[in-house]
């Protein structure tokens, strides 16, 4: 079958779909909809309309990236826009549905946004809320919009137009449009995905292999499980035009252990993608076959890790390899090997859709395209956001997540071994990669996470590094034994135990654990401590030399009290 | 052709390296040191450590130099400030949780090499209580980057010692450098160790913790070899400190030659070590070598004085005593009643000496040696004209396809076998579709250096090696002369033989052609039990990925001269000699079996193999001379030299050890160990290395060469007591050594084997093999590598008999019922005046009246001392299989 017919089908699906002739009650059921309640609540819909005698159908949807309003559902009655509702208890949830479907009341009290182009009924237009001007939403285009287990929902939302222009043009042509288009890694490290591409596309060897790294274990970044929870296939596709563009037929994606939904959407996804011809032998009648993988996480944090990915598929314990040799030359089983992040290959679809022009057009001149940002502690309204690169994280900060600025200590940027900055200091600065690099500091996984007032900063490190500690691999010296010490340092220091020349220790050891280590795990475990120490020193200082914690987070010792 | 040359410049010194070695072996060759924990010679650098870290113009950060490769116009700086502070810190945090009493020591000044003290520190990081004080590699390093003070509380792990025997483990000494892990792994291709836990707890561990041998433990050694630290040791002598002299030497288990370097101090063999560069087994070992020797040299059974009978006694006598009743027994006895027993354990040159003293002093044909008739090996001789091997050990690393006939190197010449397991373990890397991909498991992803070989096993019982065969021929015991026919019968018909070198190079391939074309592959089937298909396939495989390398042992030497012909025929029709990673290797039993055929000390092969009209005669002996210790006395085999011995008037016994064969002994003569005596021997690839005296002597007892040189003196002869004189002699009449210098031996002994410009078809006479008497059992014996083929007393052994497999009789199941023998449970095996017990094992694979066991000492002796048996390839006077009975015990 043609990609034609299969899109012309699915579209005439869709046109039926959005304008029903019965209600339709859309819930929004990603793990962070699920986890604040979206299960009781589709049952209580469902009971209502019971109830109501209503005969209507209750659908799920992705995660539409506004966590603060789960559990979300969007409703829309025959004839009408459709409207979106948050947060909802079960028993608010009947409520809306008796009000909504039984009494045709709009409730704009529960509402948050209208899928509309204008305003409906003083509901505001999706694209005129504070959380959607400011994006520019591409990988999560279709979140929460379309039924991530159906194919035709995606189809019908230019789903693989990118992977029909693909086949169309060789894959020297695609390297040199996503090298064009400025995208860049997504993962954290931030290297341009076009040349990762050619490097492997030039390396030598028949057997070559794409990953798909989904093992996405940095706390306070939940981007790609939006992408696979909210719109698997245009992940799928994305991965597929990498298979395409570097010569590989076979692929992996290894998804976290963590992430049952997200496993089980993309394997549904490749399911229904195989059987209508779109991934699997002989592709839309091309010539071209993929086999795509499903890899389940070995459940540590270093299988995140490209390398500790790599020995994990190979069915090793996962610990990084020396680099070089790198990926693109020697990677899975020591053949040629694209790995890429979730949101960098969902990313692709569009760029070869739209052209390398359009993406390049986004963001500023020297951060070219679009960032997922979530974020999540200390702020009003956690969520994530999909945004071009040049906002200032002023704004993401303050207006979107709507952080209290009085109440605001310290931002961490990506990942448990990112910088902690202080948030006057992060106010100043845009969201961009070579900006934030310039600034001596990176925007890692995308994940920010807000630091509070209350919060104990040395406590803070104590945590963190007992997570670094505790998932370094074991393998080199530096990262197993600087995290154990850091640990064991700061320990002391949180029970009020601490010794004056502790810091200065912790400061002499960084350059050992940051040029020592073997991968990005110990390189930059000592950033937390570093950072802190620069910053708030002074939160140590009390801790050491008053023996007290001024938040009153650490339980010191009571020798220590005694002093 | 001159390779590319990449020049380097490193710590100011211009290095020329050849491309593709990393920064850290350019230096080395340069003789410039750079600190490493986790980087070994033998093991694919690991990354680690990062004790290797160096600076580099032009390059960011500080990449580690064993992973680094050479680059044109590169300048390292290996001990700059701040690569020096990155080592330090990092030792720093290390020591945090690594006893470091030896490095903290206020006394450590007035500290001396291995000399304990219990003053100073506290008892968990005691230095004391560490095997490795003094041969640490962590202190070396420790000194190297200058730890001064350490600035943070130091931590017990309070890890349980390990209670596996041989191997000594603590893991709060482990620094997991994972050296043991990787060697296990690549190197021996078992993995026993791994890595358990993440972070920073993360320790080495056998899988689920188990005993080391459940987990399928050989105890080679490896990994007490590669361990930088004390956490790996070998139990014995661990606390005596490093050796004051060290002594390279070969050892004298197995004929593969391994050098080693033995610890010596005081006069004592402490342990052995490795020696990496060494050209046969470059620092492996087995549990033999590698724990068998102080054992074996320091032992109580020791003779230490020369001994006379006197009135039905052995009393002690002096040196000239029982010289000068050694040669009035030989002078007095007529020339053919008198015979030589010897060891092929002995030198080249004491072996010389023998056959010197045997054939011109007292001018007898009965000159024995372990493998008595060693005419089974003819067709070897016709071929290549001599007894010999036409490949070396380094062909397995070129070969293609492995065949290996009756033999186990994997317990037999473990270093062999453990290449064999090298070279075809290595997956070639395909993955299995996509479905069944979460049942598959693809084991490690070594970068394959080269595709995996192919093996082909020909052996009535699996053996290890099994798991890594492409075919296991599953032949019925005693009939690998039919096999192996059908399979050159299957090449000549399906013209896969290699017609221009069969021209070239080989003559009587026509009388050879008429033979085989007679022959029925329908009776060969019917004969060995191997299907017409099956045939076929090894056949083609055979033949068609070449080269192809033979490994053959007792299995095949005990079948007698039609076997060995067989496999001459098969290499020849293939054309797979004389190439590399081609020919034949046989797999001797004993370490200078080699040596006893070039050195001539065998009845009808003189010095260089060359033949000579003896016949041996040993029914009416008189006097018997015997040298060496490995003689059994008490089993089936045995039994024949006891009524030997019974007969004669006088015995003679040149030994190192109180065997049984004092029993008949009217004179003892106390030779020494292969620690204390200097020579050559050759090994299976016959490579002719030096061996070395280590240690003195015990009491009055010489080596075994200024023994038979006074004897000799006596008899007339003249034979020299220096080693040199003797080698020169003898390489005066062997073909491969002329040219040979005894002192230029010095480290990397040459490999001798010369083939002559055409090689001839051996005669190829296959017998119909006769049915087994009513009743009896055929039993087959293999072997274990934690025994010492010396069963006659293992006594000696305590070591290695920490370790024990019981003796277990494998039969199938089918004979099982019949004789109602039930799994696991006793049965008496009884043989021609001996009987003793072993458990039964049911195995599946073995059908017909045939029975195996692992030969092995199980336990102190019984009562009647019966409770050992020979083993047939390396023993004598008969070789080969055993007719037994079975009885169930108890039942």
């Amino acid at each position: 079958m043609s990609l034609e017919t299969l899109v012309a089908e699915a579209r005439s699906r869709w046109e039926r779909k959005i304008n029903p002739d019965r209600p339709r009650i859309i819930i929004s059921a990603g793990s962070c909809g699920i986890f604040a309640g979206a299960r009781k609540v589709k049952t209580a819909v469902i009971d209502a309309l019971k109830r109501l005698h209503v005969d209507a159908s209750v659908e799920k949807t992705g995660c539409v990236g506004l966590c603060w309003a789960e559990p979300m559902l969007d409703i829309q009655l025959p004839g009408r826009p459709r409207v979106a509702y948050g947060p909802l208890t079960p028993a608010e949830a009947a409520q809306l549905i008796e009000d909504v479907v039984g009494r045709g009341n709009p409730r704009v009290d529960k509402a948050l946004y209208v899928y509309a182009d204008a305003p409906y009924e003083g509901i505001p237009s999706r694209e005129d809320t504070d959380w959607f001007k400011l994006q520019y939403r591409i990988t999560q285009r279709n979140a929460g919009i379309i039924d991530p287990e159906d194919l035709d929902d995606y189809l019908a939302n230019g789903g693989y137009e990118g992977l029909a222009r693909a086949l169309t043009m060789t894959p020297a042509e695609i390297v040199d449009a996503v090298k064009k288009s400025g995208l860049r890694g997504c993962g954290g490290a931030a290297f341009p995905t076009g040349l990762k591409w050619e490097f492997c596309l030039r390396a030598r060897g028949t057997e070559k292999y794409v990953i798909c790294n989904a093992d996405e274990g940095n706390a306070g970044t939940w981007k790609d499980r939006l992408i696979m929870e909210g719109d698997p296939f245009q992940l799928i596709e994305g991965i597929t035009i990498a298979a395409y563009a570097n010569g590989a037929s076979r692929g992996f994606i290894y998804i976290r252990d963590e992430y049952p939904l997200a496993s089980s959407r993309v394997r549904t996804a490749i399911e229904r993608l195989k059987a209508r011809g779109l991934l699997g032998d002989n592709i839309l009648g091309s010539g071209f076959s993929f086999e795509l993988i499903v890899r389940d996480g070995a459940g540590s944090y270093l299988c995140g890790e490209e390398m500790g990915l790599i020995s994990s598929i190979e069915g090793d314990r996962a610990m990084p390899r020396s680099r070089p040799p790198f990926p693109a030359t020697n990677g899975l089983f020591y053949k040629p090997t694209v790995v890429n992040n979730v949101e960098t290959l969902a990313n692709v679809p569009q760029i070869i859709a739209r052209g390398w022009e359009w993406y390049a057009g986004l963001g500023t001149e020297r951060s070219k395209g679009v960032r997922t940002i979530t974020v999540s502690g200390a702020v009003r309204r956690p969520g994530g956001f999909e945004l071009p690169f040049g906002i200032p994280l002023k704004t993401i900060i303050y207006d979107l997540a709507q952080a209290d600025p009085a109440d605001l200590k310290a931002v961490q940027m990506g990942g448990p071994a990112s910088n902690i900055l202080p948030a006057d200091f992060v106010a100043t600065l845009p969201l961009g990669l070579d900006e934030l690099r310039d600034a001596g500091t990176t925007i890692g996984s995308g994940g920010l996470v807000m630091i509070g007032q209350k919060t104990c900063i040395p406590n803070l490190v104590l945590q963190l590094m007992e997570f670094l500690r505790d998932e370094s691999c074991g393998k080199c010296f530096p990262c197993q034994m600087g995290t154990r010490a850091y640990y064991n340092t700061l320990y002391r220091i949180c029970r009020g135990e601490g010794r004056p020349e502790d810091l200065d220790f912790m400061l002499d050891i960084a350059p050992a654990v940051q040029f020592g280590s073997l991968c990005g795990h110990g390189q930059v475990a000592h950033v937390p401590v570093v950072d802190t120490i620069t910053h708030f020193r002074h939160e140590y200082e009390v801790h050491i030399r008053e023996r007290r914690c001024p938040q009153g987070v650490c339980e010191l010792s009571p020798v220590a009290t005694a002093v | 052709m001159e390779e590319r040359q990449v020049k380097l410049t490193i710590d100011g010194v211009e290095v020329t390296a050849r491309p593709g070695m990393t920064v850290l072996q350019a230096a080395q060759q340069a003789g410039i040191y750079i600190p490493t924990l986790c980087w070994h010679p033998a093991l694919r650098p690991w990354g680690a450590c990062r004790m290797c870290v160096v600076e580099v113009e032009r390059q960011r950060g500080y990449p580690a130099s064993c992973l680094l490769p050479v680059a044109d116009g590169m300048v390292v700086r290996t001990n700059t400030d701040a690569v020096q502070e990155i080592r330090r810190e990092i030792i720093e945090v290390l020591i945090t949780e690594h006893p470091l009493g030896c490095l903290t020591c206020h006394k450590e000044d007035q500290c001396y090499t291995g000399e304990p003290c219990l003053r100073s520190p506290h008892v968990d990081f005691r230095c004391v209580t560490c095997p490795a004080n003094y041969r640490c590699e962590l202190q070396a390093v420790c000194d190297y980057v200058e730890i001064s003070e350490v600035r943070f509380p130091f931590k017990y792990r309070g890890l349980p010692l390990g209670r596996d025997p041989l191997i000594a483990t603590d893991f709060n000494l482990c620094i997991v450098c994972n050296r043991c892990v990787r060697v296990c792994d690549e190197v021996r291709g078992i993995a026993v160790w791994t890595m358990e836990n993440r972070g920073a707890t993360t320790i080495i561990s056998t899988s689920n913790g188990q005993p080391m041998v459940d987990a399928g433990c050989i105890m080679c050694g490896a990994c007490v070899d590669v361990c930088p630290v004390g956490a790996l040791e070998e139990r014995q002598n661990r606390h005596s400190g490093p050796g004051e002299q060290l002594v390279r030497t070969i050892c004298n288990y197995c004929p593969v030659g391994c050098q080693f370097i033995l610890e010596v101090r005081r006069g004592r063999l402490l342990r052995v070590g490795p020696d990496y560069d060494a050209p046969a087994n470059r620092g492996q070992y087995c549990v033999r070598g590698r724990f068998g020797v102080s054992d074996f040299v320091h032992n109580p059974m020791r003779l230490q004085t020369p001994m006379v009978r006197k009135n039905g006694t052995l009393a002690p006598a002096t040196w000239a005593e029982a010289l000068a009743a050694a040669a009035e027994a030989l002078k007095d006895t007529p020339p053919e009643q008198v015979a030589f027993f010897a060891t092929s354990r002995l030198t080249n040159e004491e072996l010389y000496a023998l056959q010197k003293v045997a054939r011109e002093g007292v001018g007898t044909p009965n000159l024995t040696w372990d493998l008595l008739d060693w005419t089974a090996l003819e067709p070897l001789h016709t071929a290549f004209d001599k007894v010999g091997p036409t490949a070396t050990i380094a062909d397995i690393e070129k070969a293609r396809t492995y065949l290996v006939v009756g033999a186990d190197p994997w317990e037999t010449v473990p270093v062999v076998g453990m290449k064999v397991v090298q070279y075809t373990r290595t997956p070639a890397i395909t993955l299995p579709p996509a479905s069944d991909y979460f049942n598959y498991l693809p084991g490690r992803a070594l970068l394959p250096e080269r595709e995996r070989a192919n093996l082909i096993l020909i052996n009535p019982r699996p053996t290890h090696l099994n798991r890594f065969a492409d075919v296991w021929v599953k032949v019925r015991p005693g009939t690998d002369a039919w096999l192996i026919a059908g399979l050159i019968k299957v090449i000549l018909e399906d013209g896969l033989a290699d017609a221009e070198f069969i021209n070239r190079e080989t003559v009587g391939f026509h009388d050879f052609e008429a033979a085989v074309r007679n022959l029925d592959l329908d009776q060969v089937s019917r004969i060995t039990g191997v299907g017409r298909e099956e045939l076929v396939r090894v056949a083609h495989l055979f033949a068609q990925d070449r080269p192809g390398l033979i490994m053959f042992g007792g299995g095949i030497v005990h079948q007698g001269r039609p076997a060995v012909a067989a496999l001459v025929a098969l290499a020849l029709v293939t054309g797979n000699v004389g190439r590399p990673g081609a020919g034949i290797l046989p797999l001797y039993g004993t370490a200078n079996s080699q040596g006893a055929l070039d050195a001539g000390a065998v009845a009808g092969l003189g010095p260089g193999q060359v033949h000579l009209d003896e016949t041996p005669d040993l029914d009416s002996i008189k006097t018997c001379y015997i040298v060496g210790d490995s003689f059994d006395l008490e089993g089936p085999a045995g039994l024949q030299l006891r009524r030997i011995l019974e007969r004669c008037e006088a015995v003679i016994v040149q030994g190192a050890y109180a065997s049984p064969l004092l029993d008949f002994a009217t004179v003892v003569l106390p030779g020494v160990s292969f620690a204390e005596k200097e020579g050559t021997v050759t090994s299976l690839e016959r490579r002719v290395q030096r061996v070395r005296a280590a240690v003195r002597p015990p009491g009055e007892a010489r080596p075994d060469l200024t023994i038979l040189a006074e004897i000799g003196r006596s008899l007339g002869v003249e034979v020299s007591v220096r080693p040199a004189e003797v080698f020169a002699e003898l390489a005066e009449q062997v073909p491969g050594f002329a040219g040979l210098d005894y002192e230029e031996l010095e480290f990397e002994g040459p490999i001798v084997n010369t083939l002559p410009e055409t090689f001839a078809f051996p005669d190829l006479q296959l017998a119909e093999p006769e049915p087994a008497p009513d009743g009896l059992i055929t039993v087959y014996p293999g072997r274990s590598f934690y025994r010492y083929d010396l069963t006659t007393f293992p006594e000696m052994l305590k070591t290695l008999t920490t370790v024990g497999r019981e003796r277990v009789l494998e039969v199938g199941p089918e004979l099982a019922a019949r004789l109602g023998l039930a799994d696991g449970g006793p049965v008496r095996v009884i043989g021609d005046g001996w009987d003793l017990v072993a458990r039964v094992r049911i195995s599946a694979e073995l059908a017909g009246d045939v029975a195996f066991w692992d030969f092995e000492y199980v336990g102190p002796p019984a009562g009647n001392g019966r409770d050992r048996l020979p083993d047939p390839f390396a023993r004598n006077p008969v070789a080969g299989p055993l007719k037994v009975r079975l009885e169930p015990v108890g039942g």
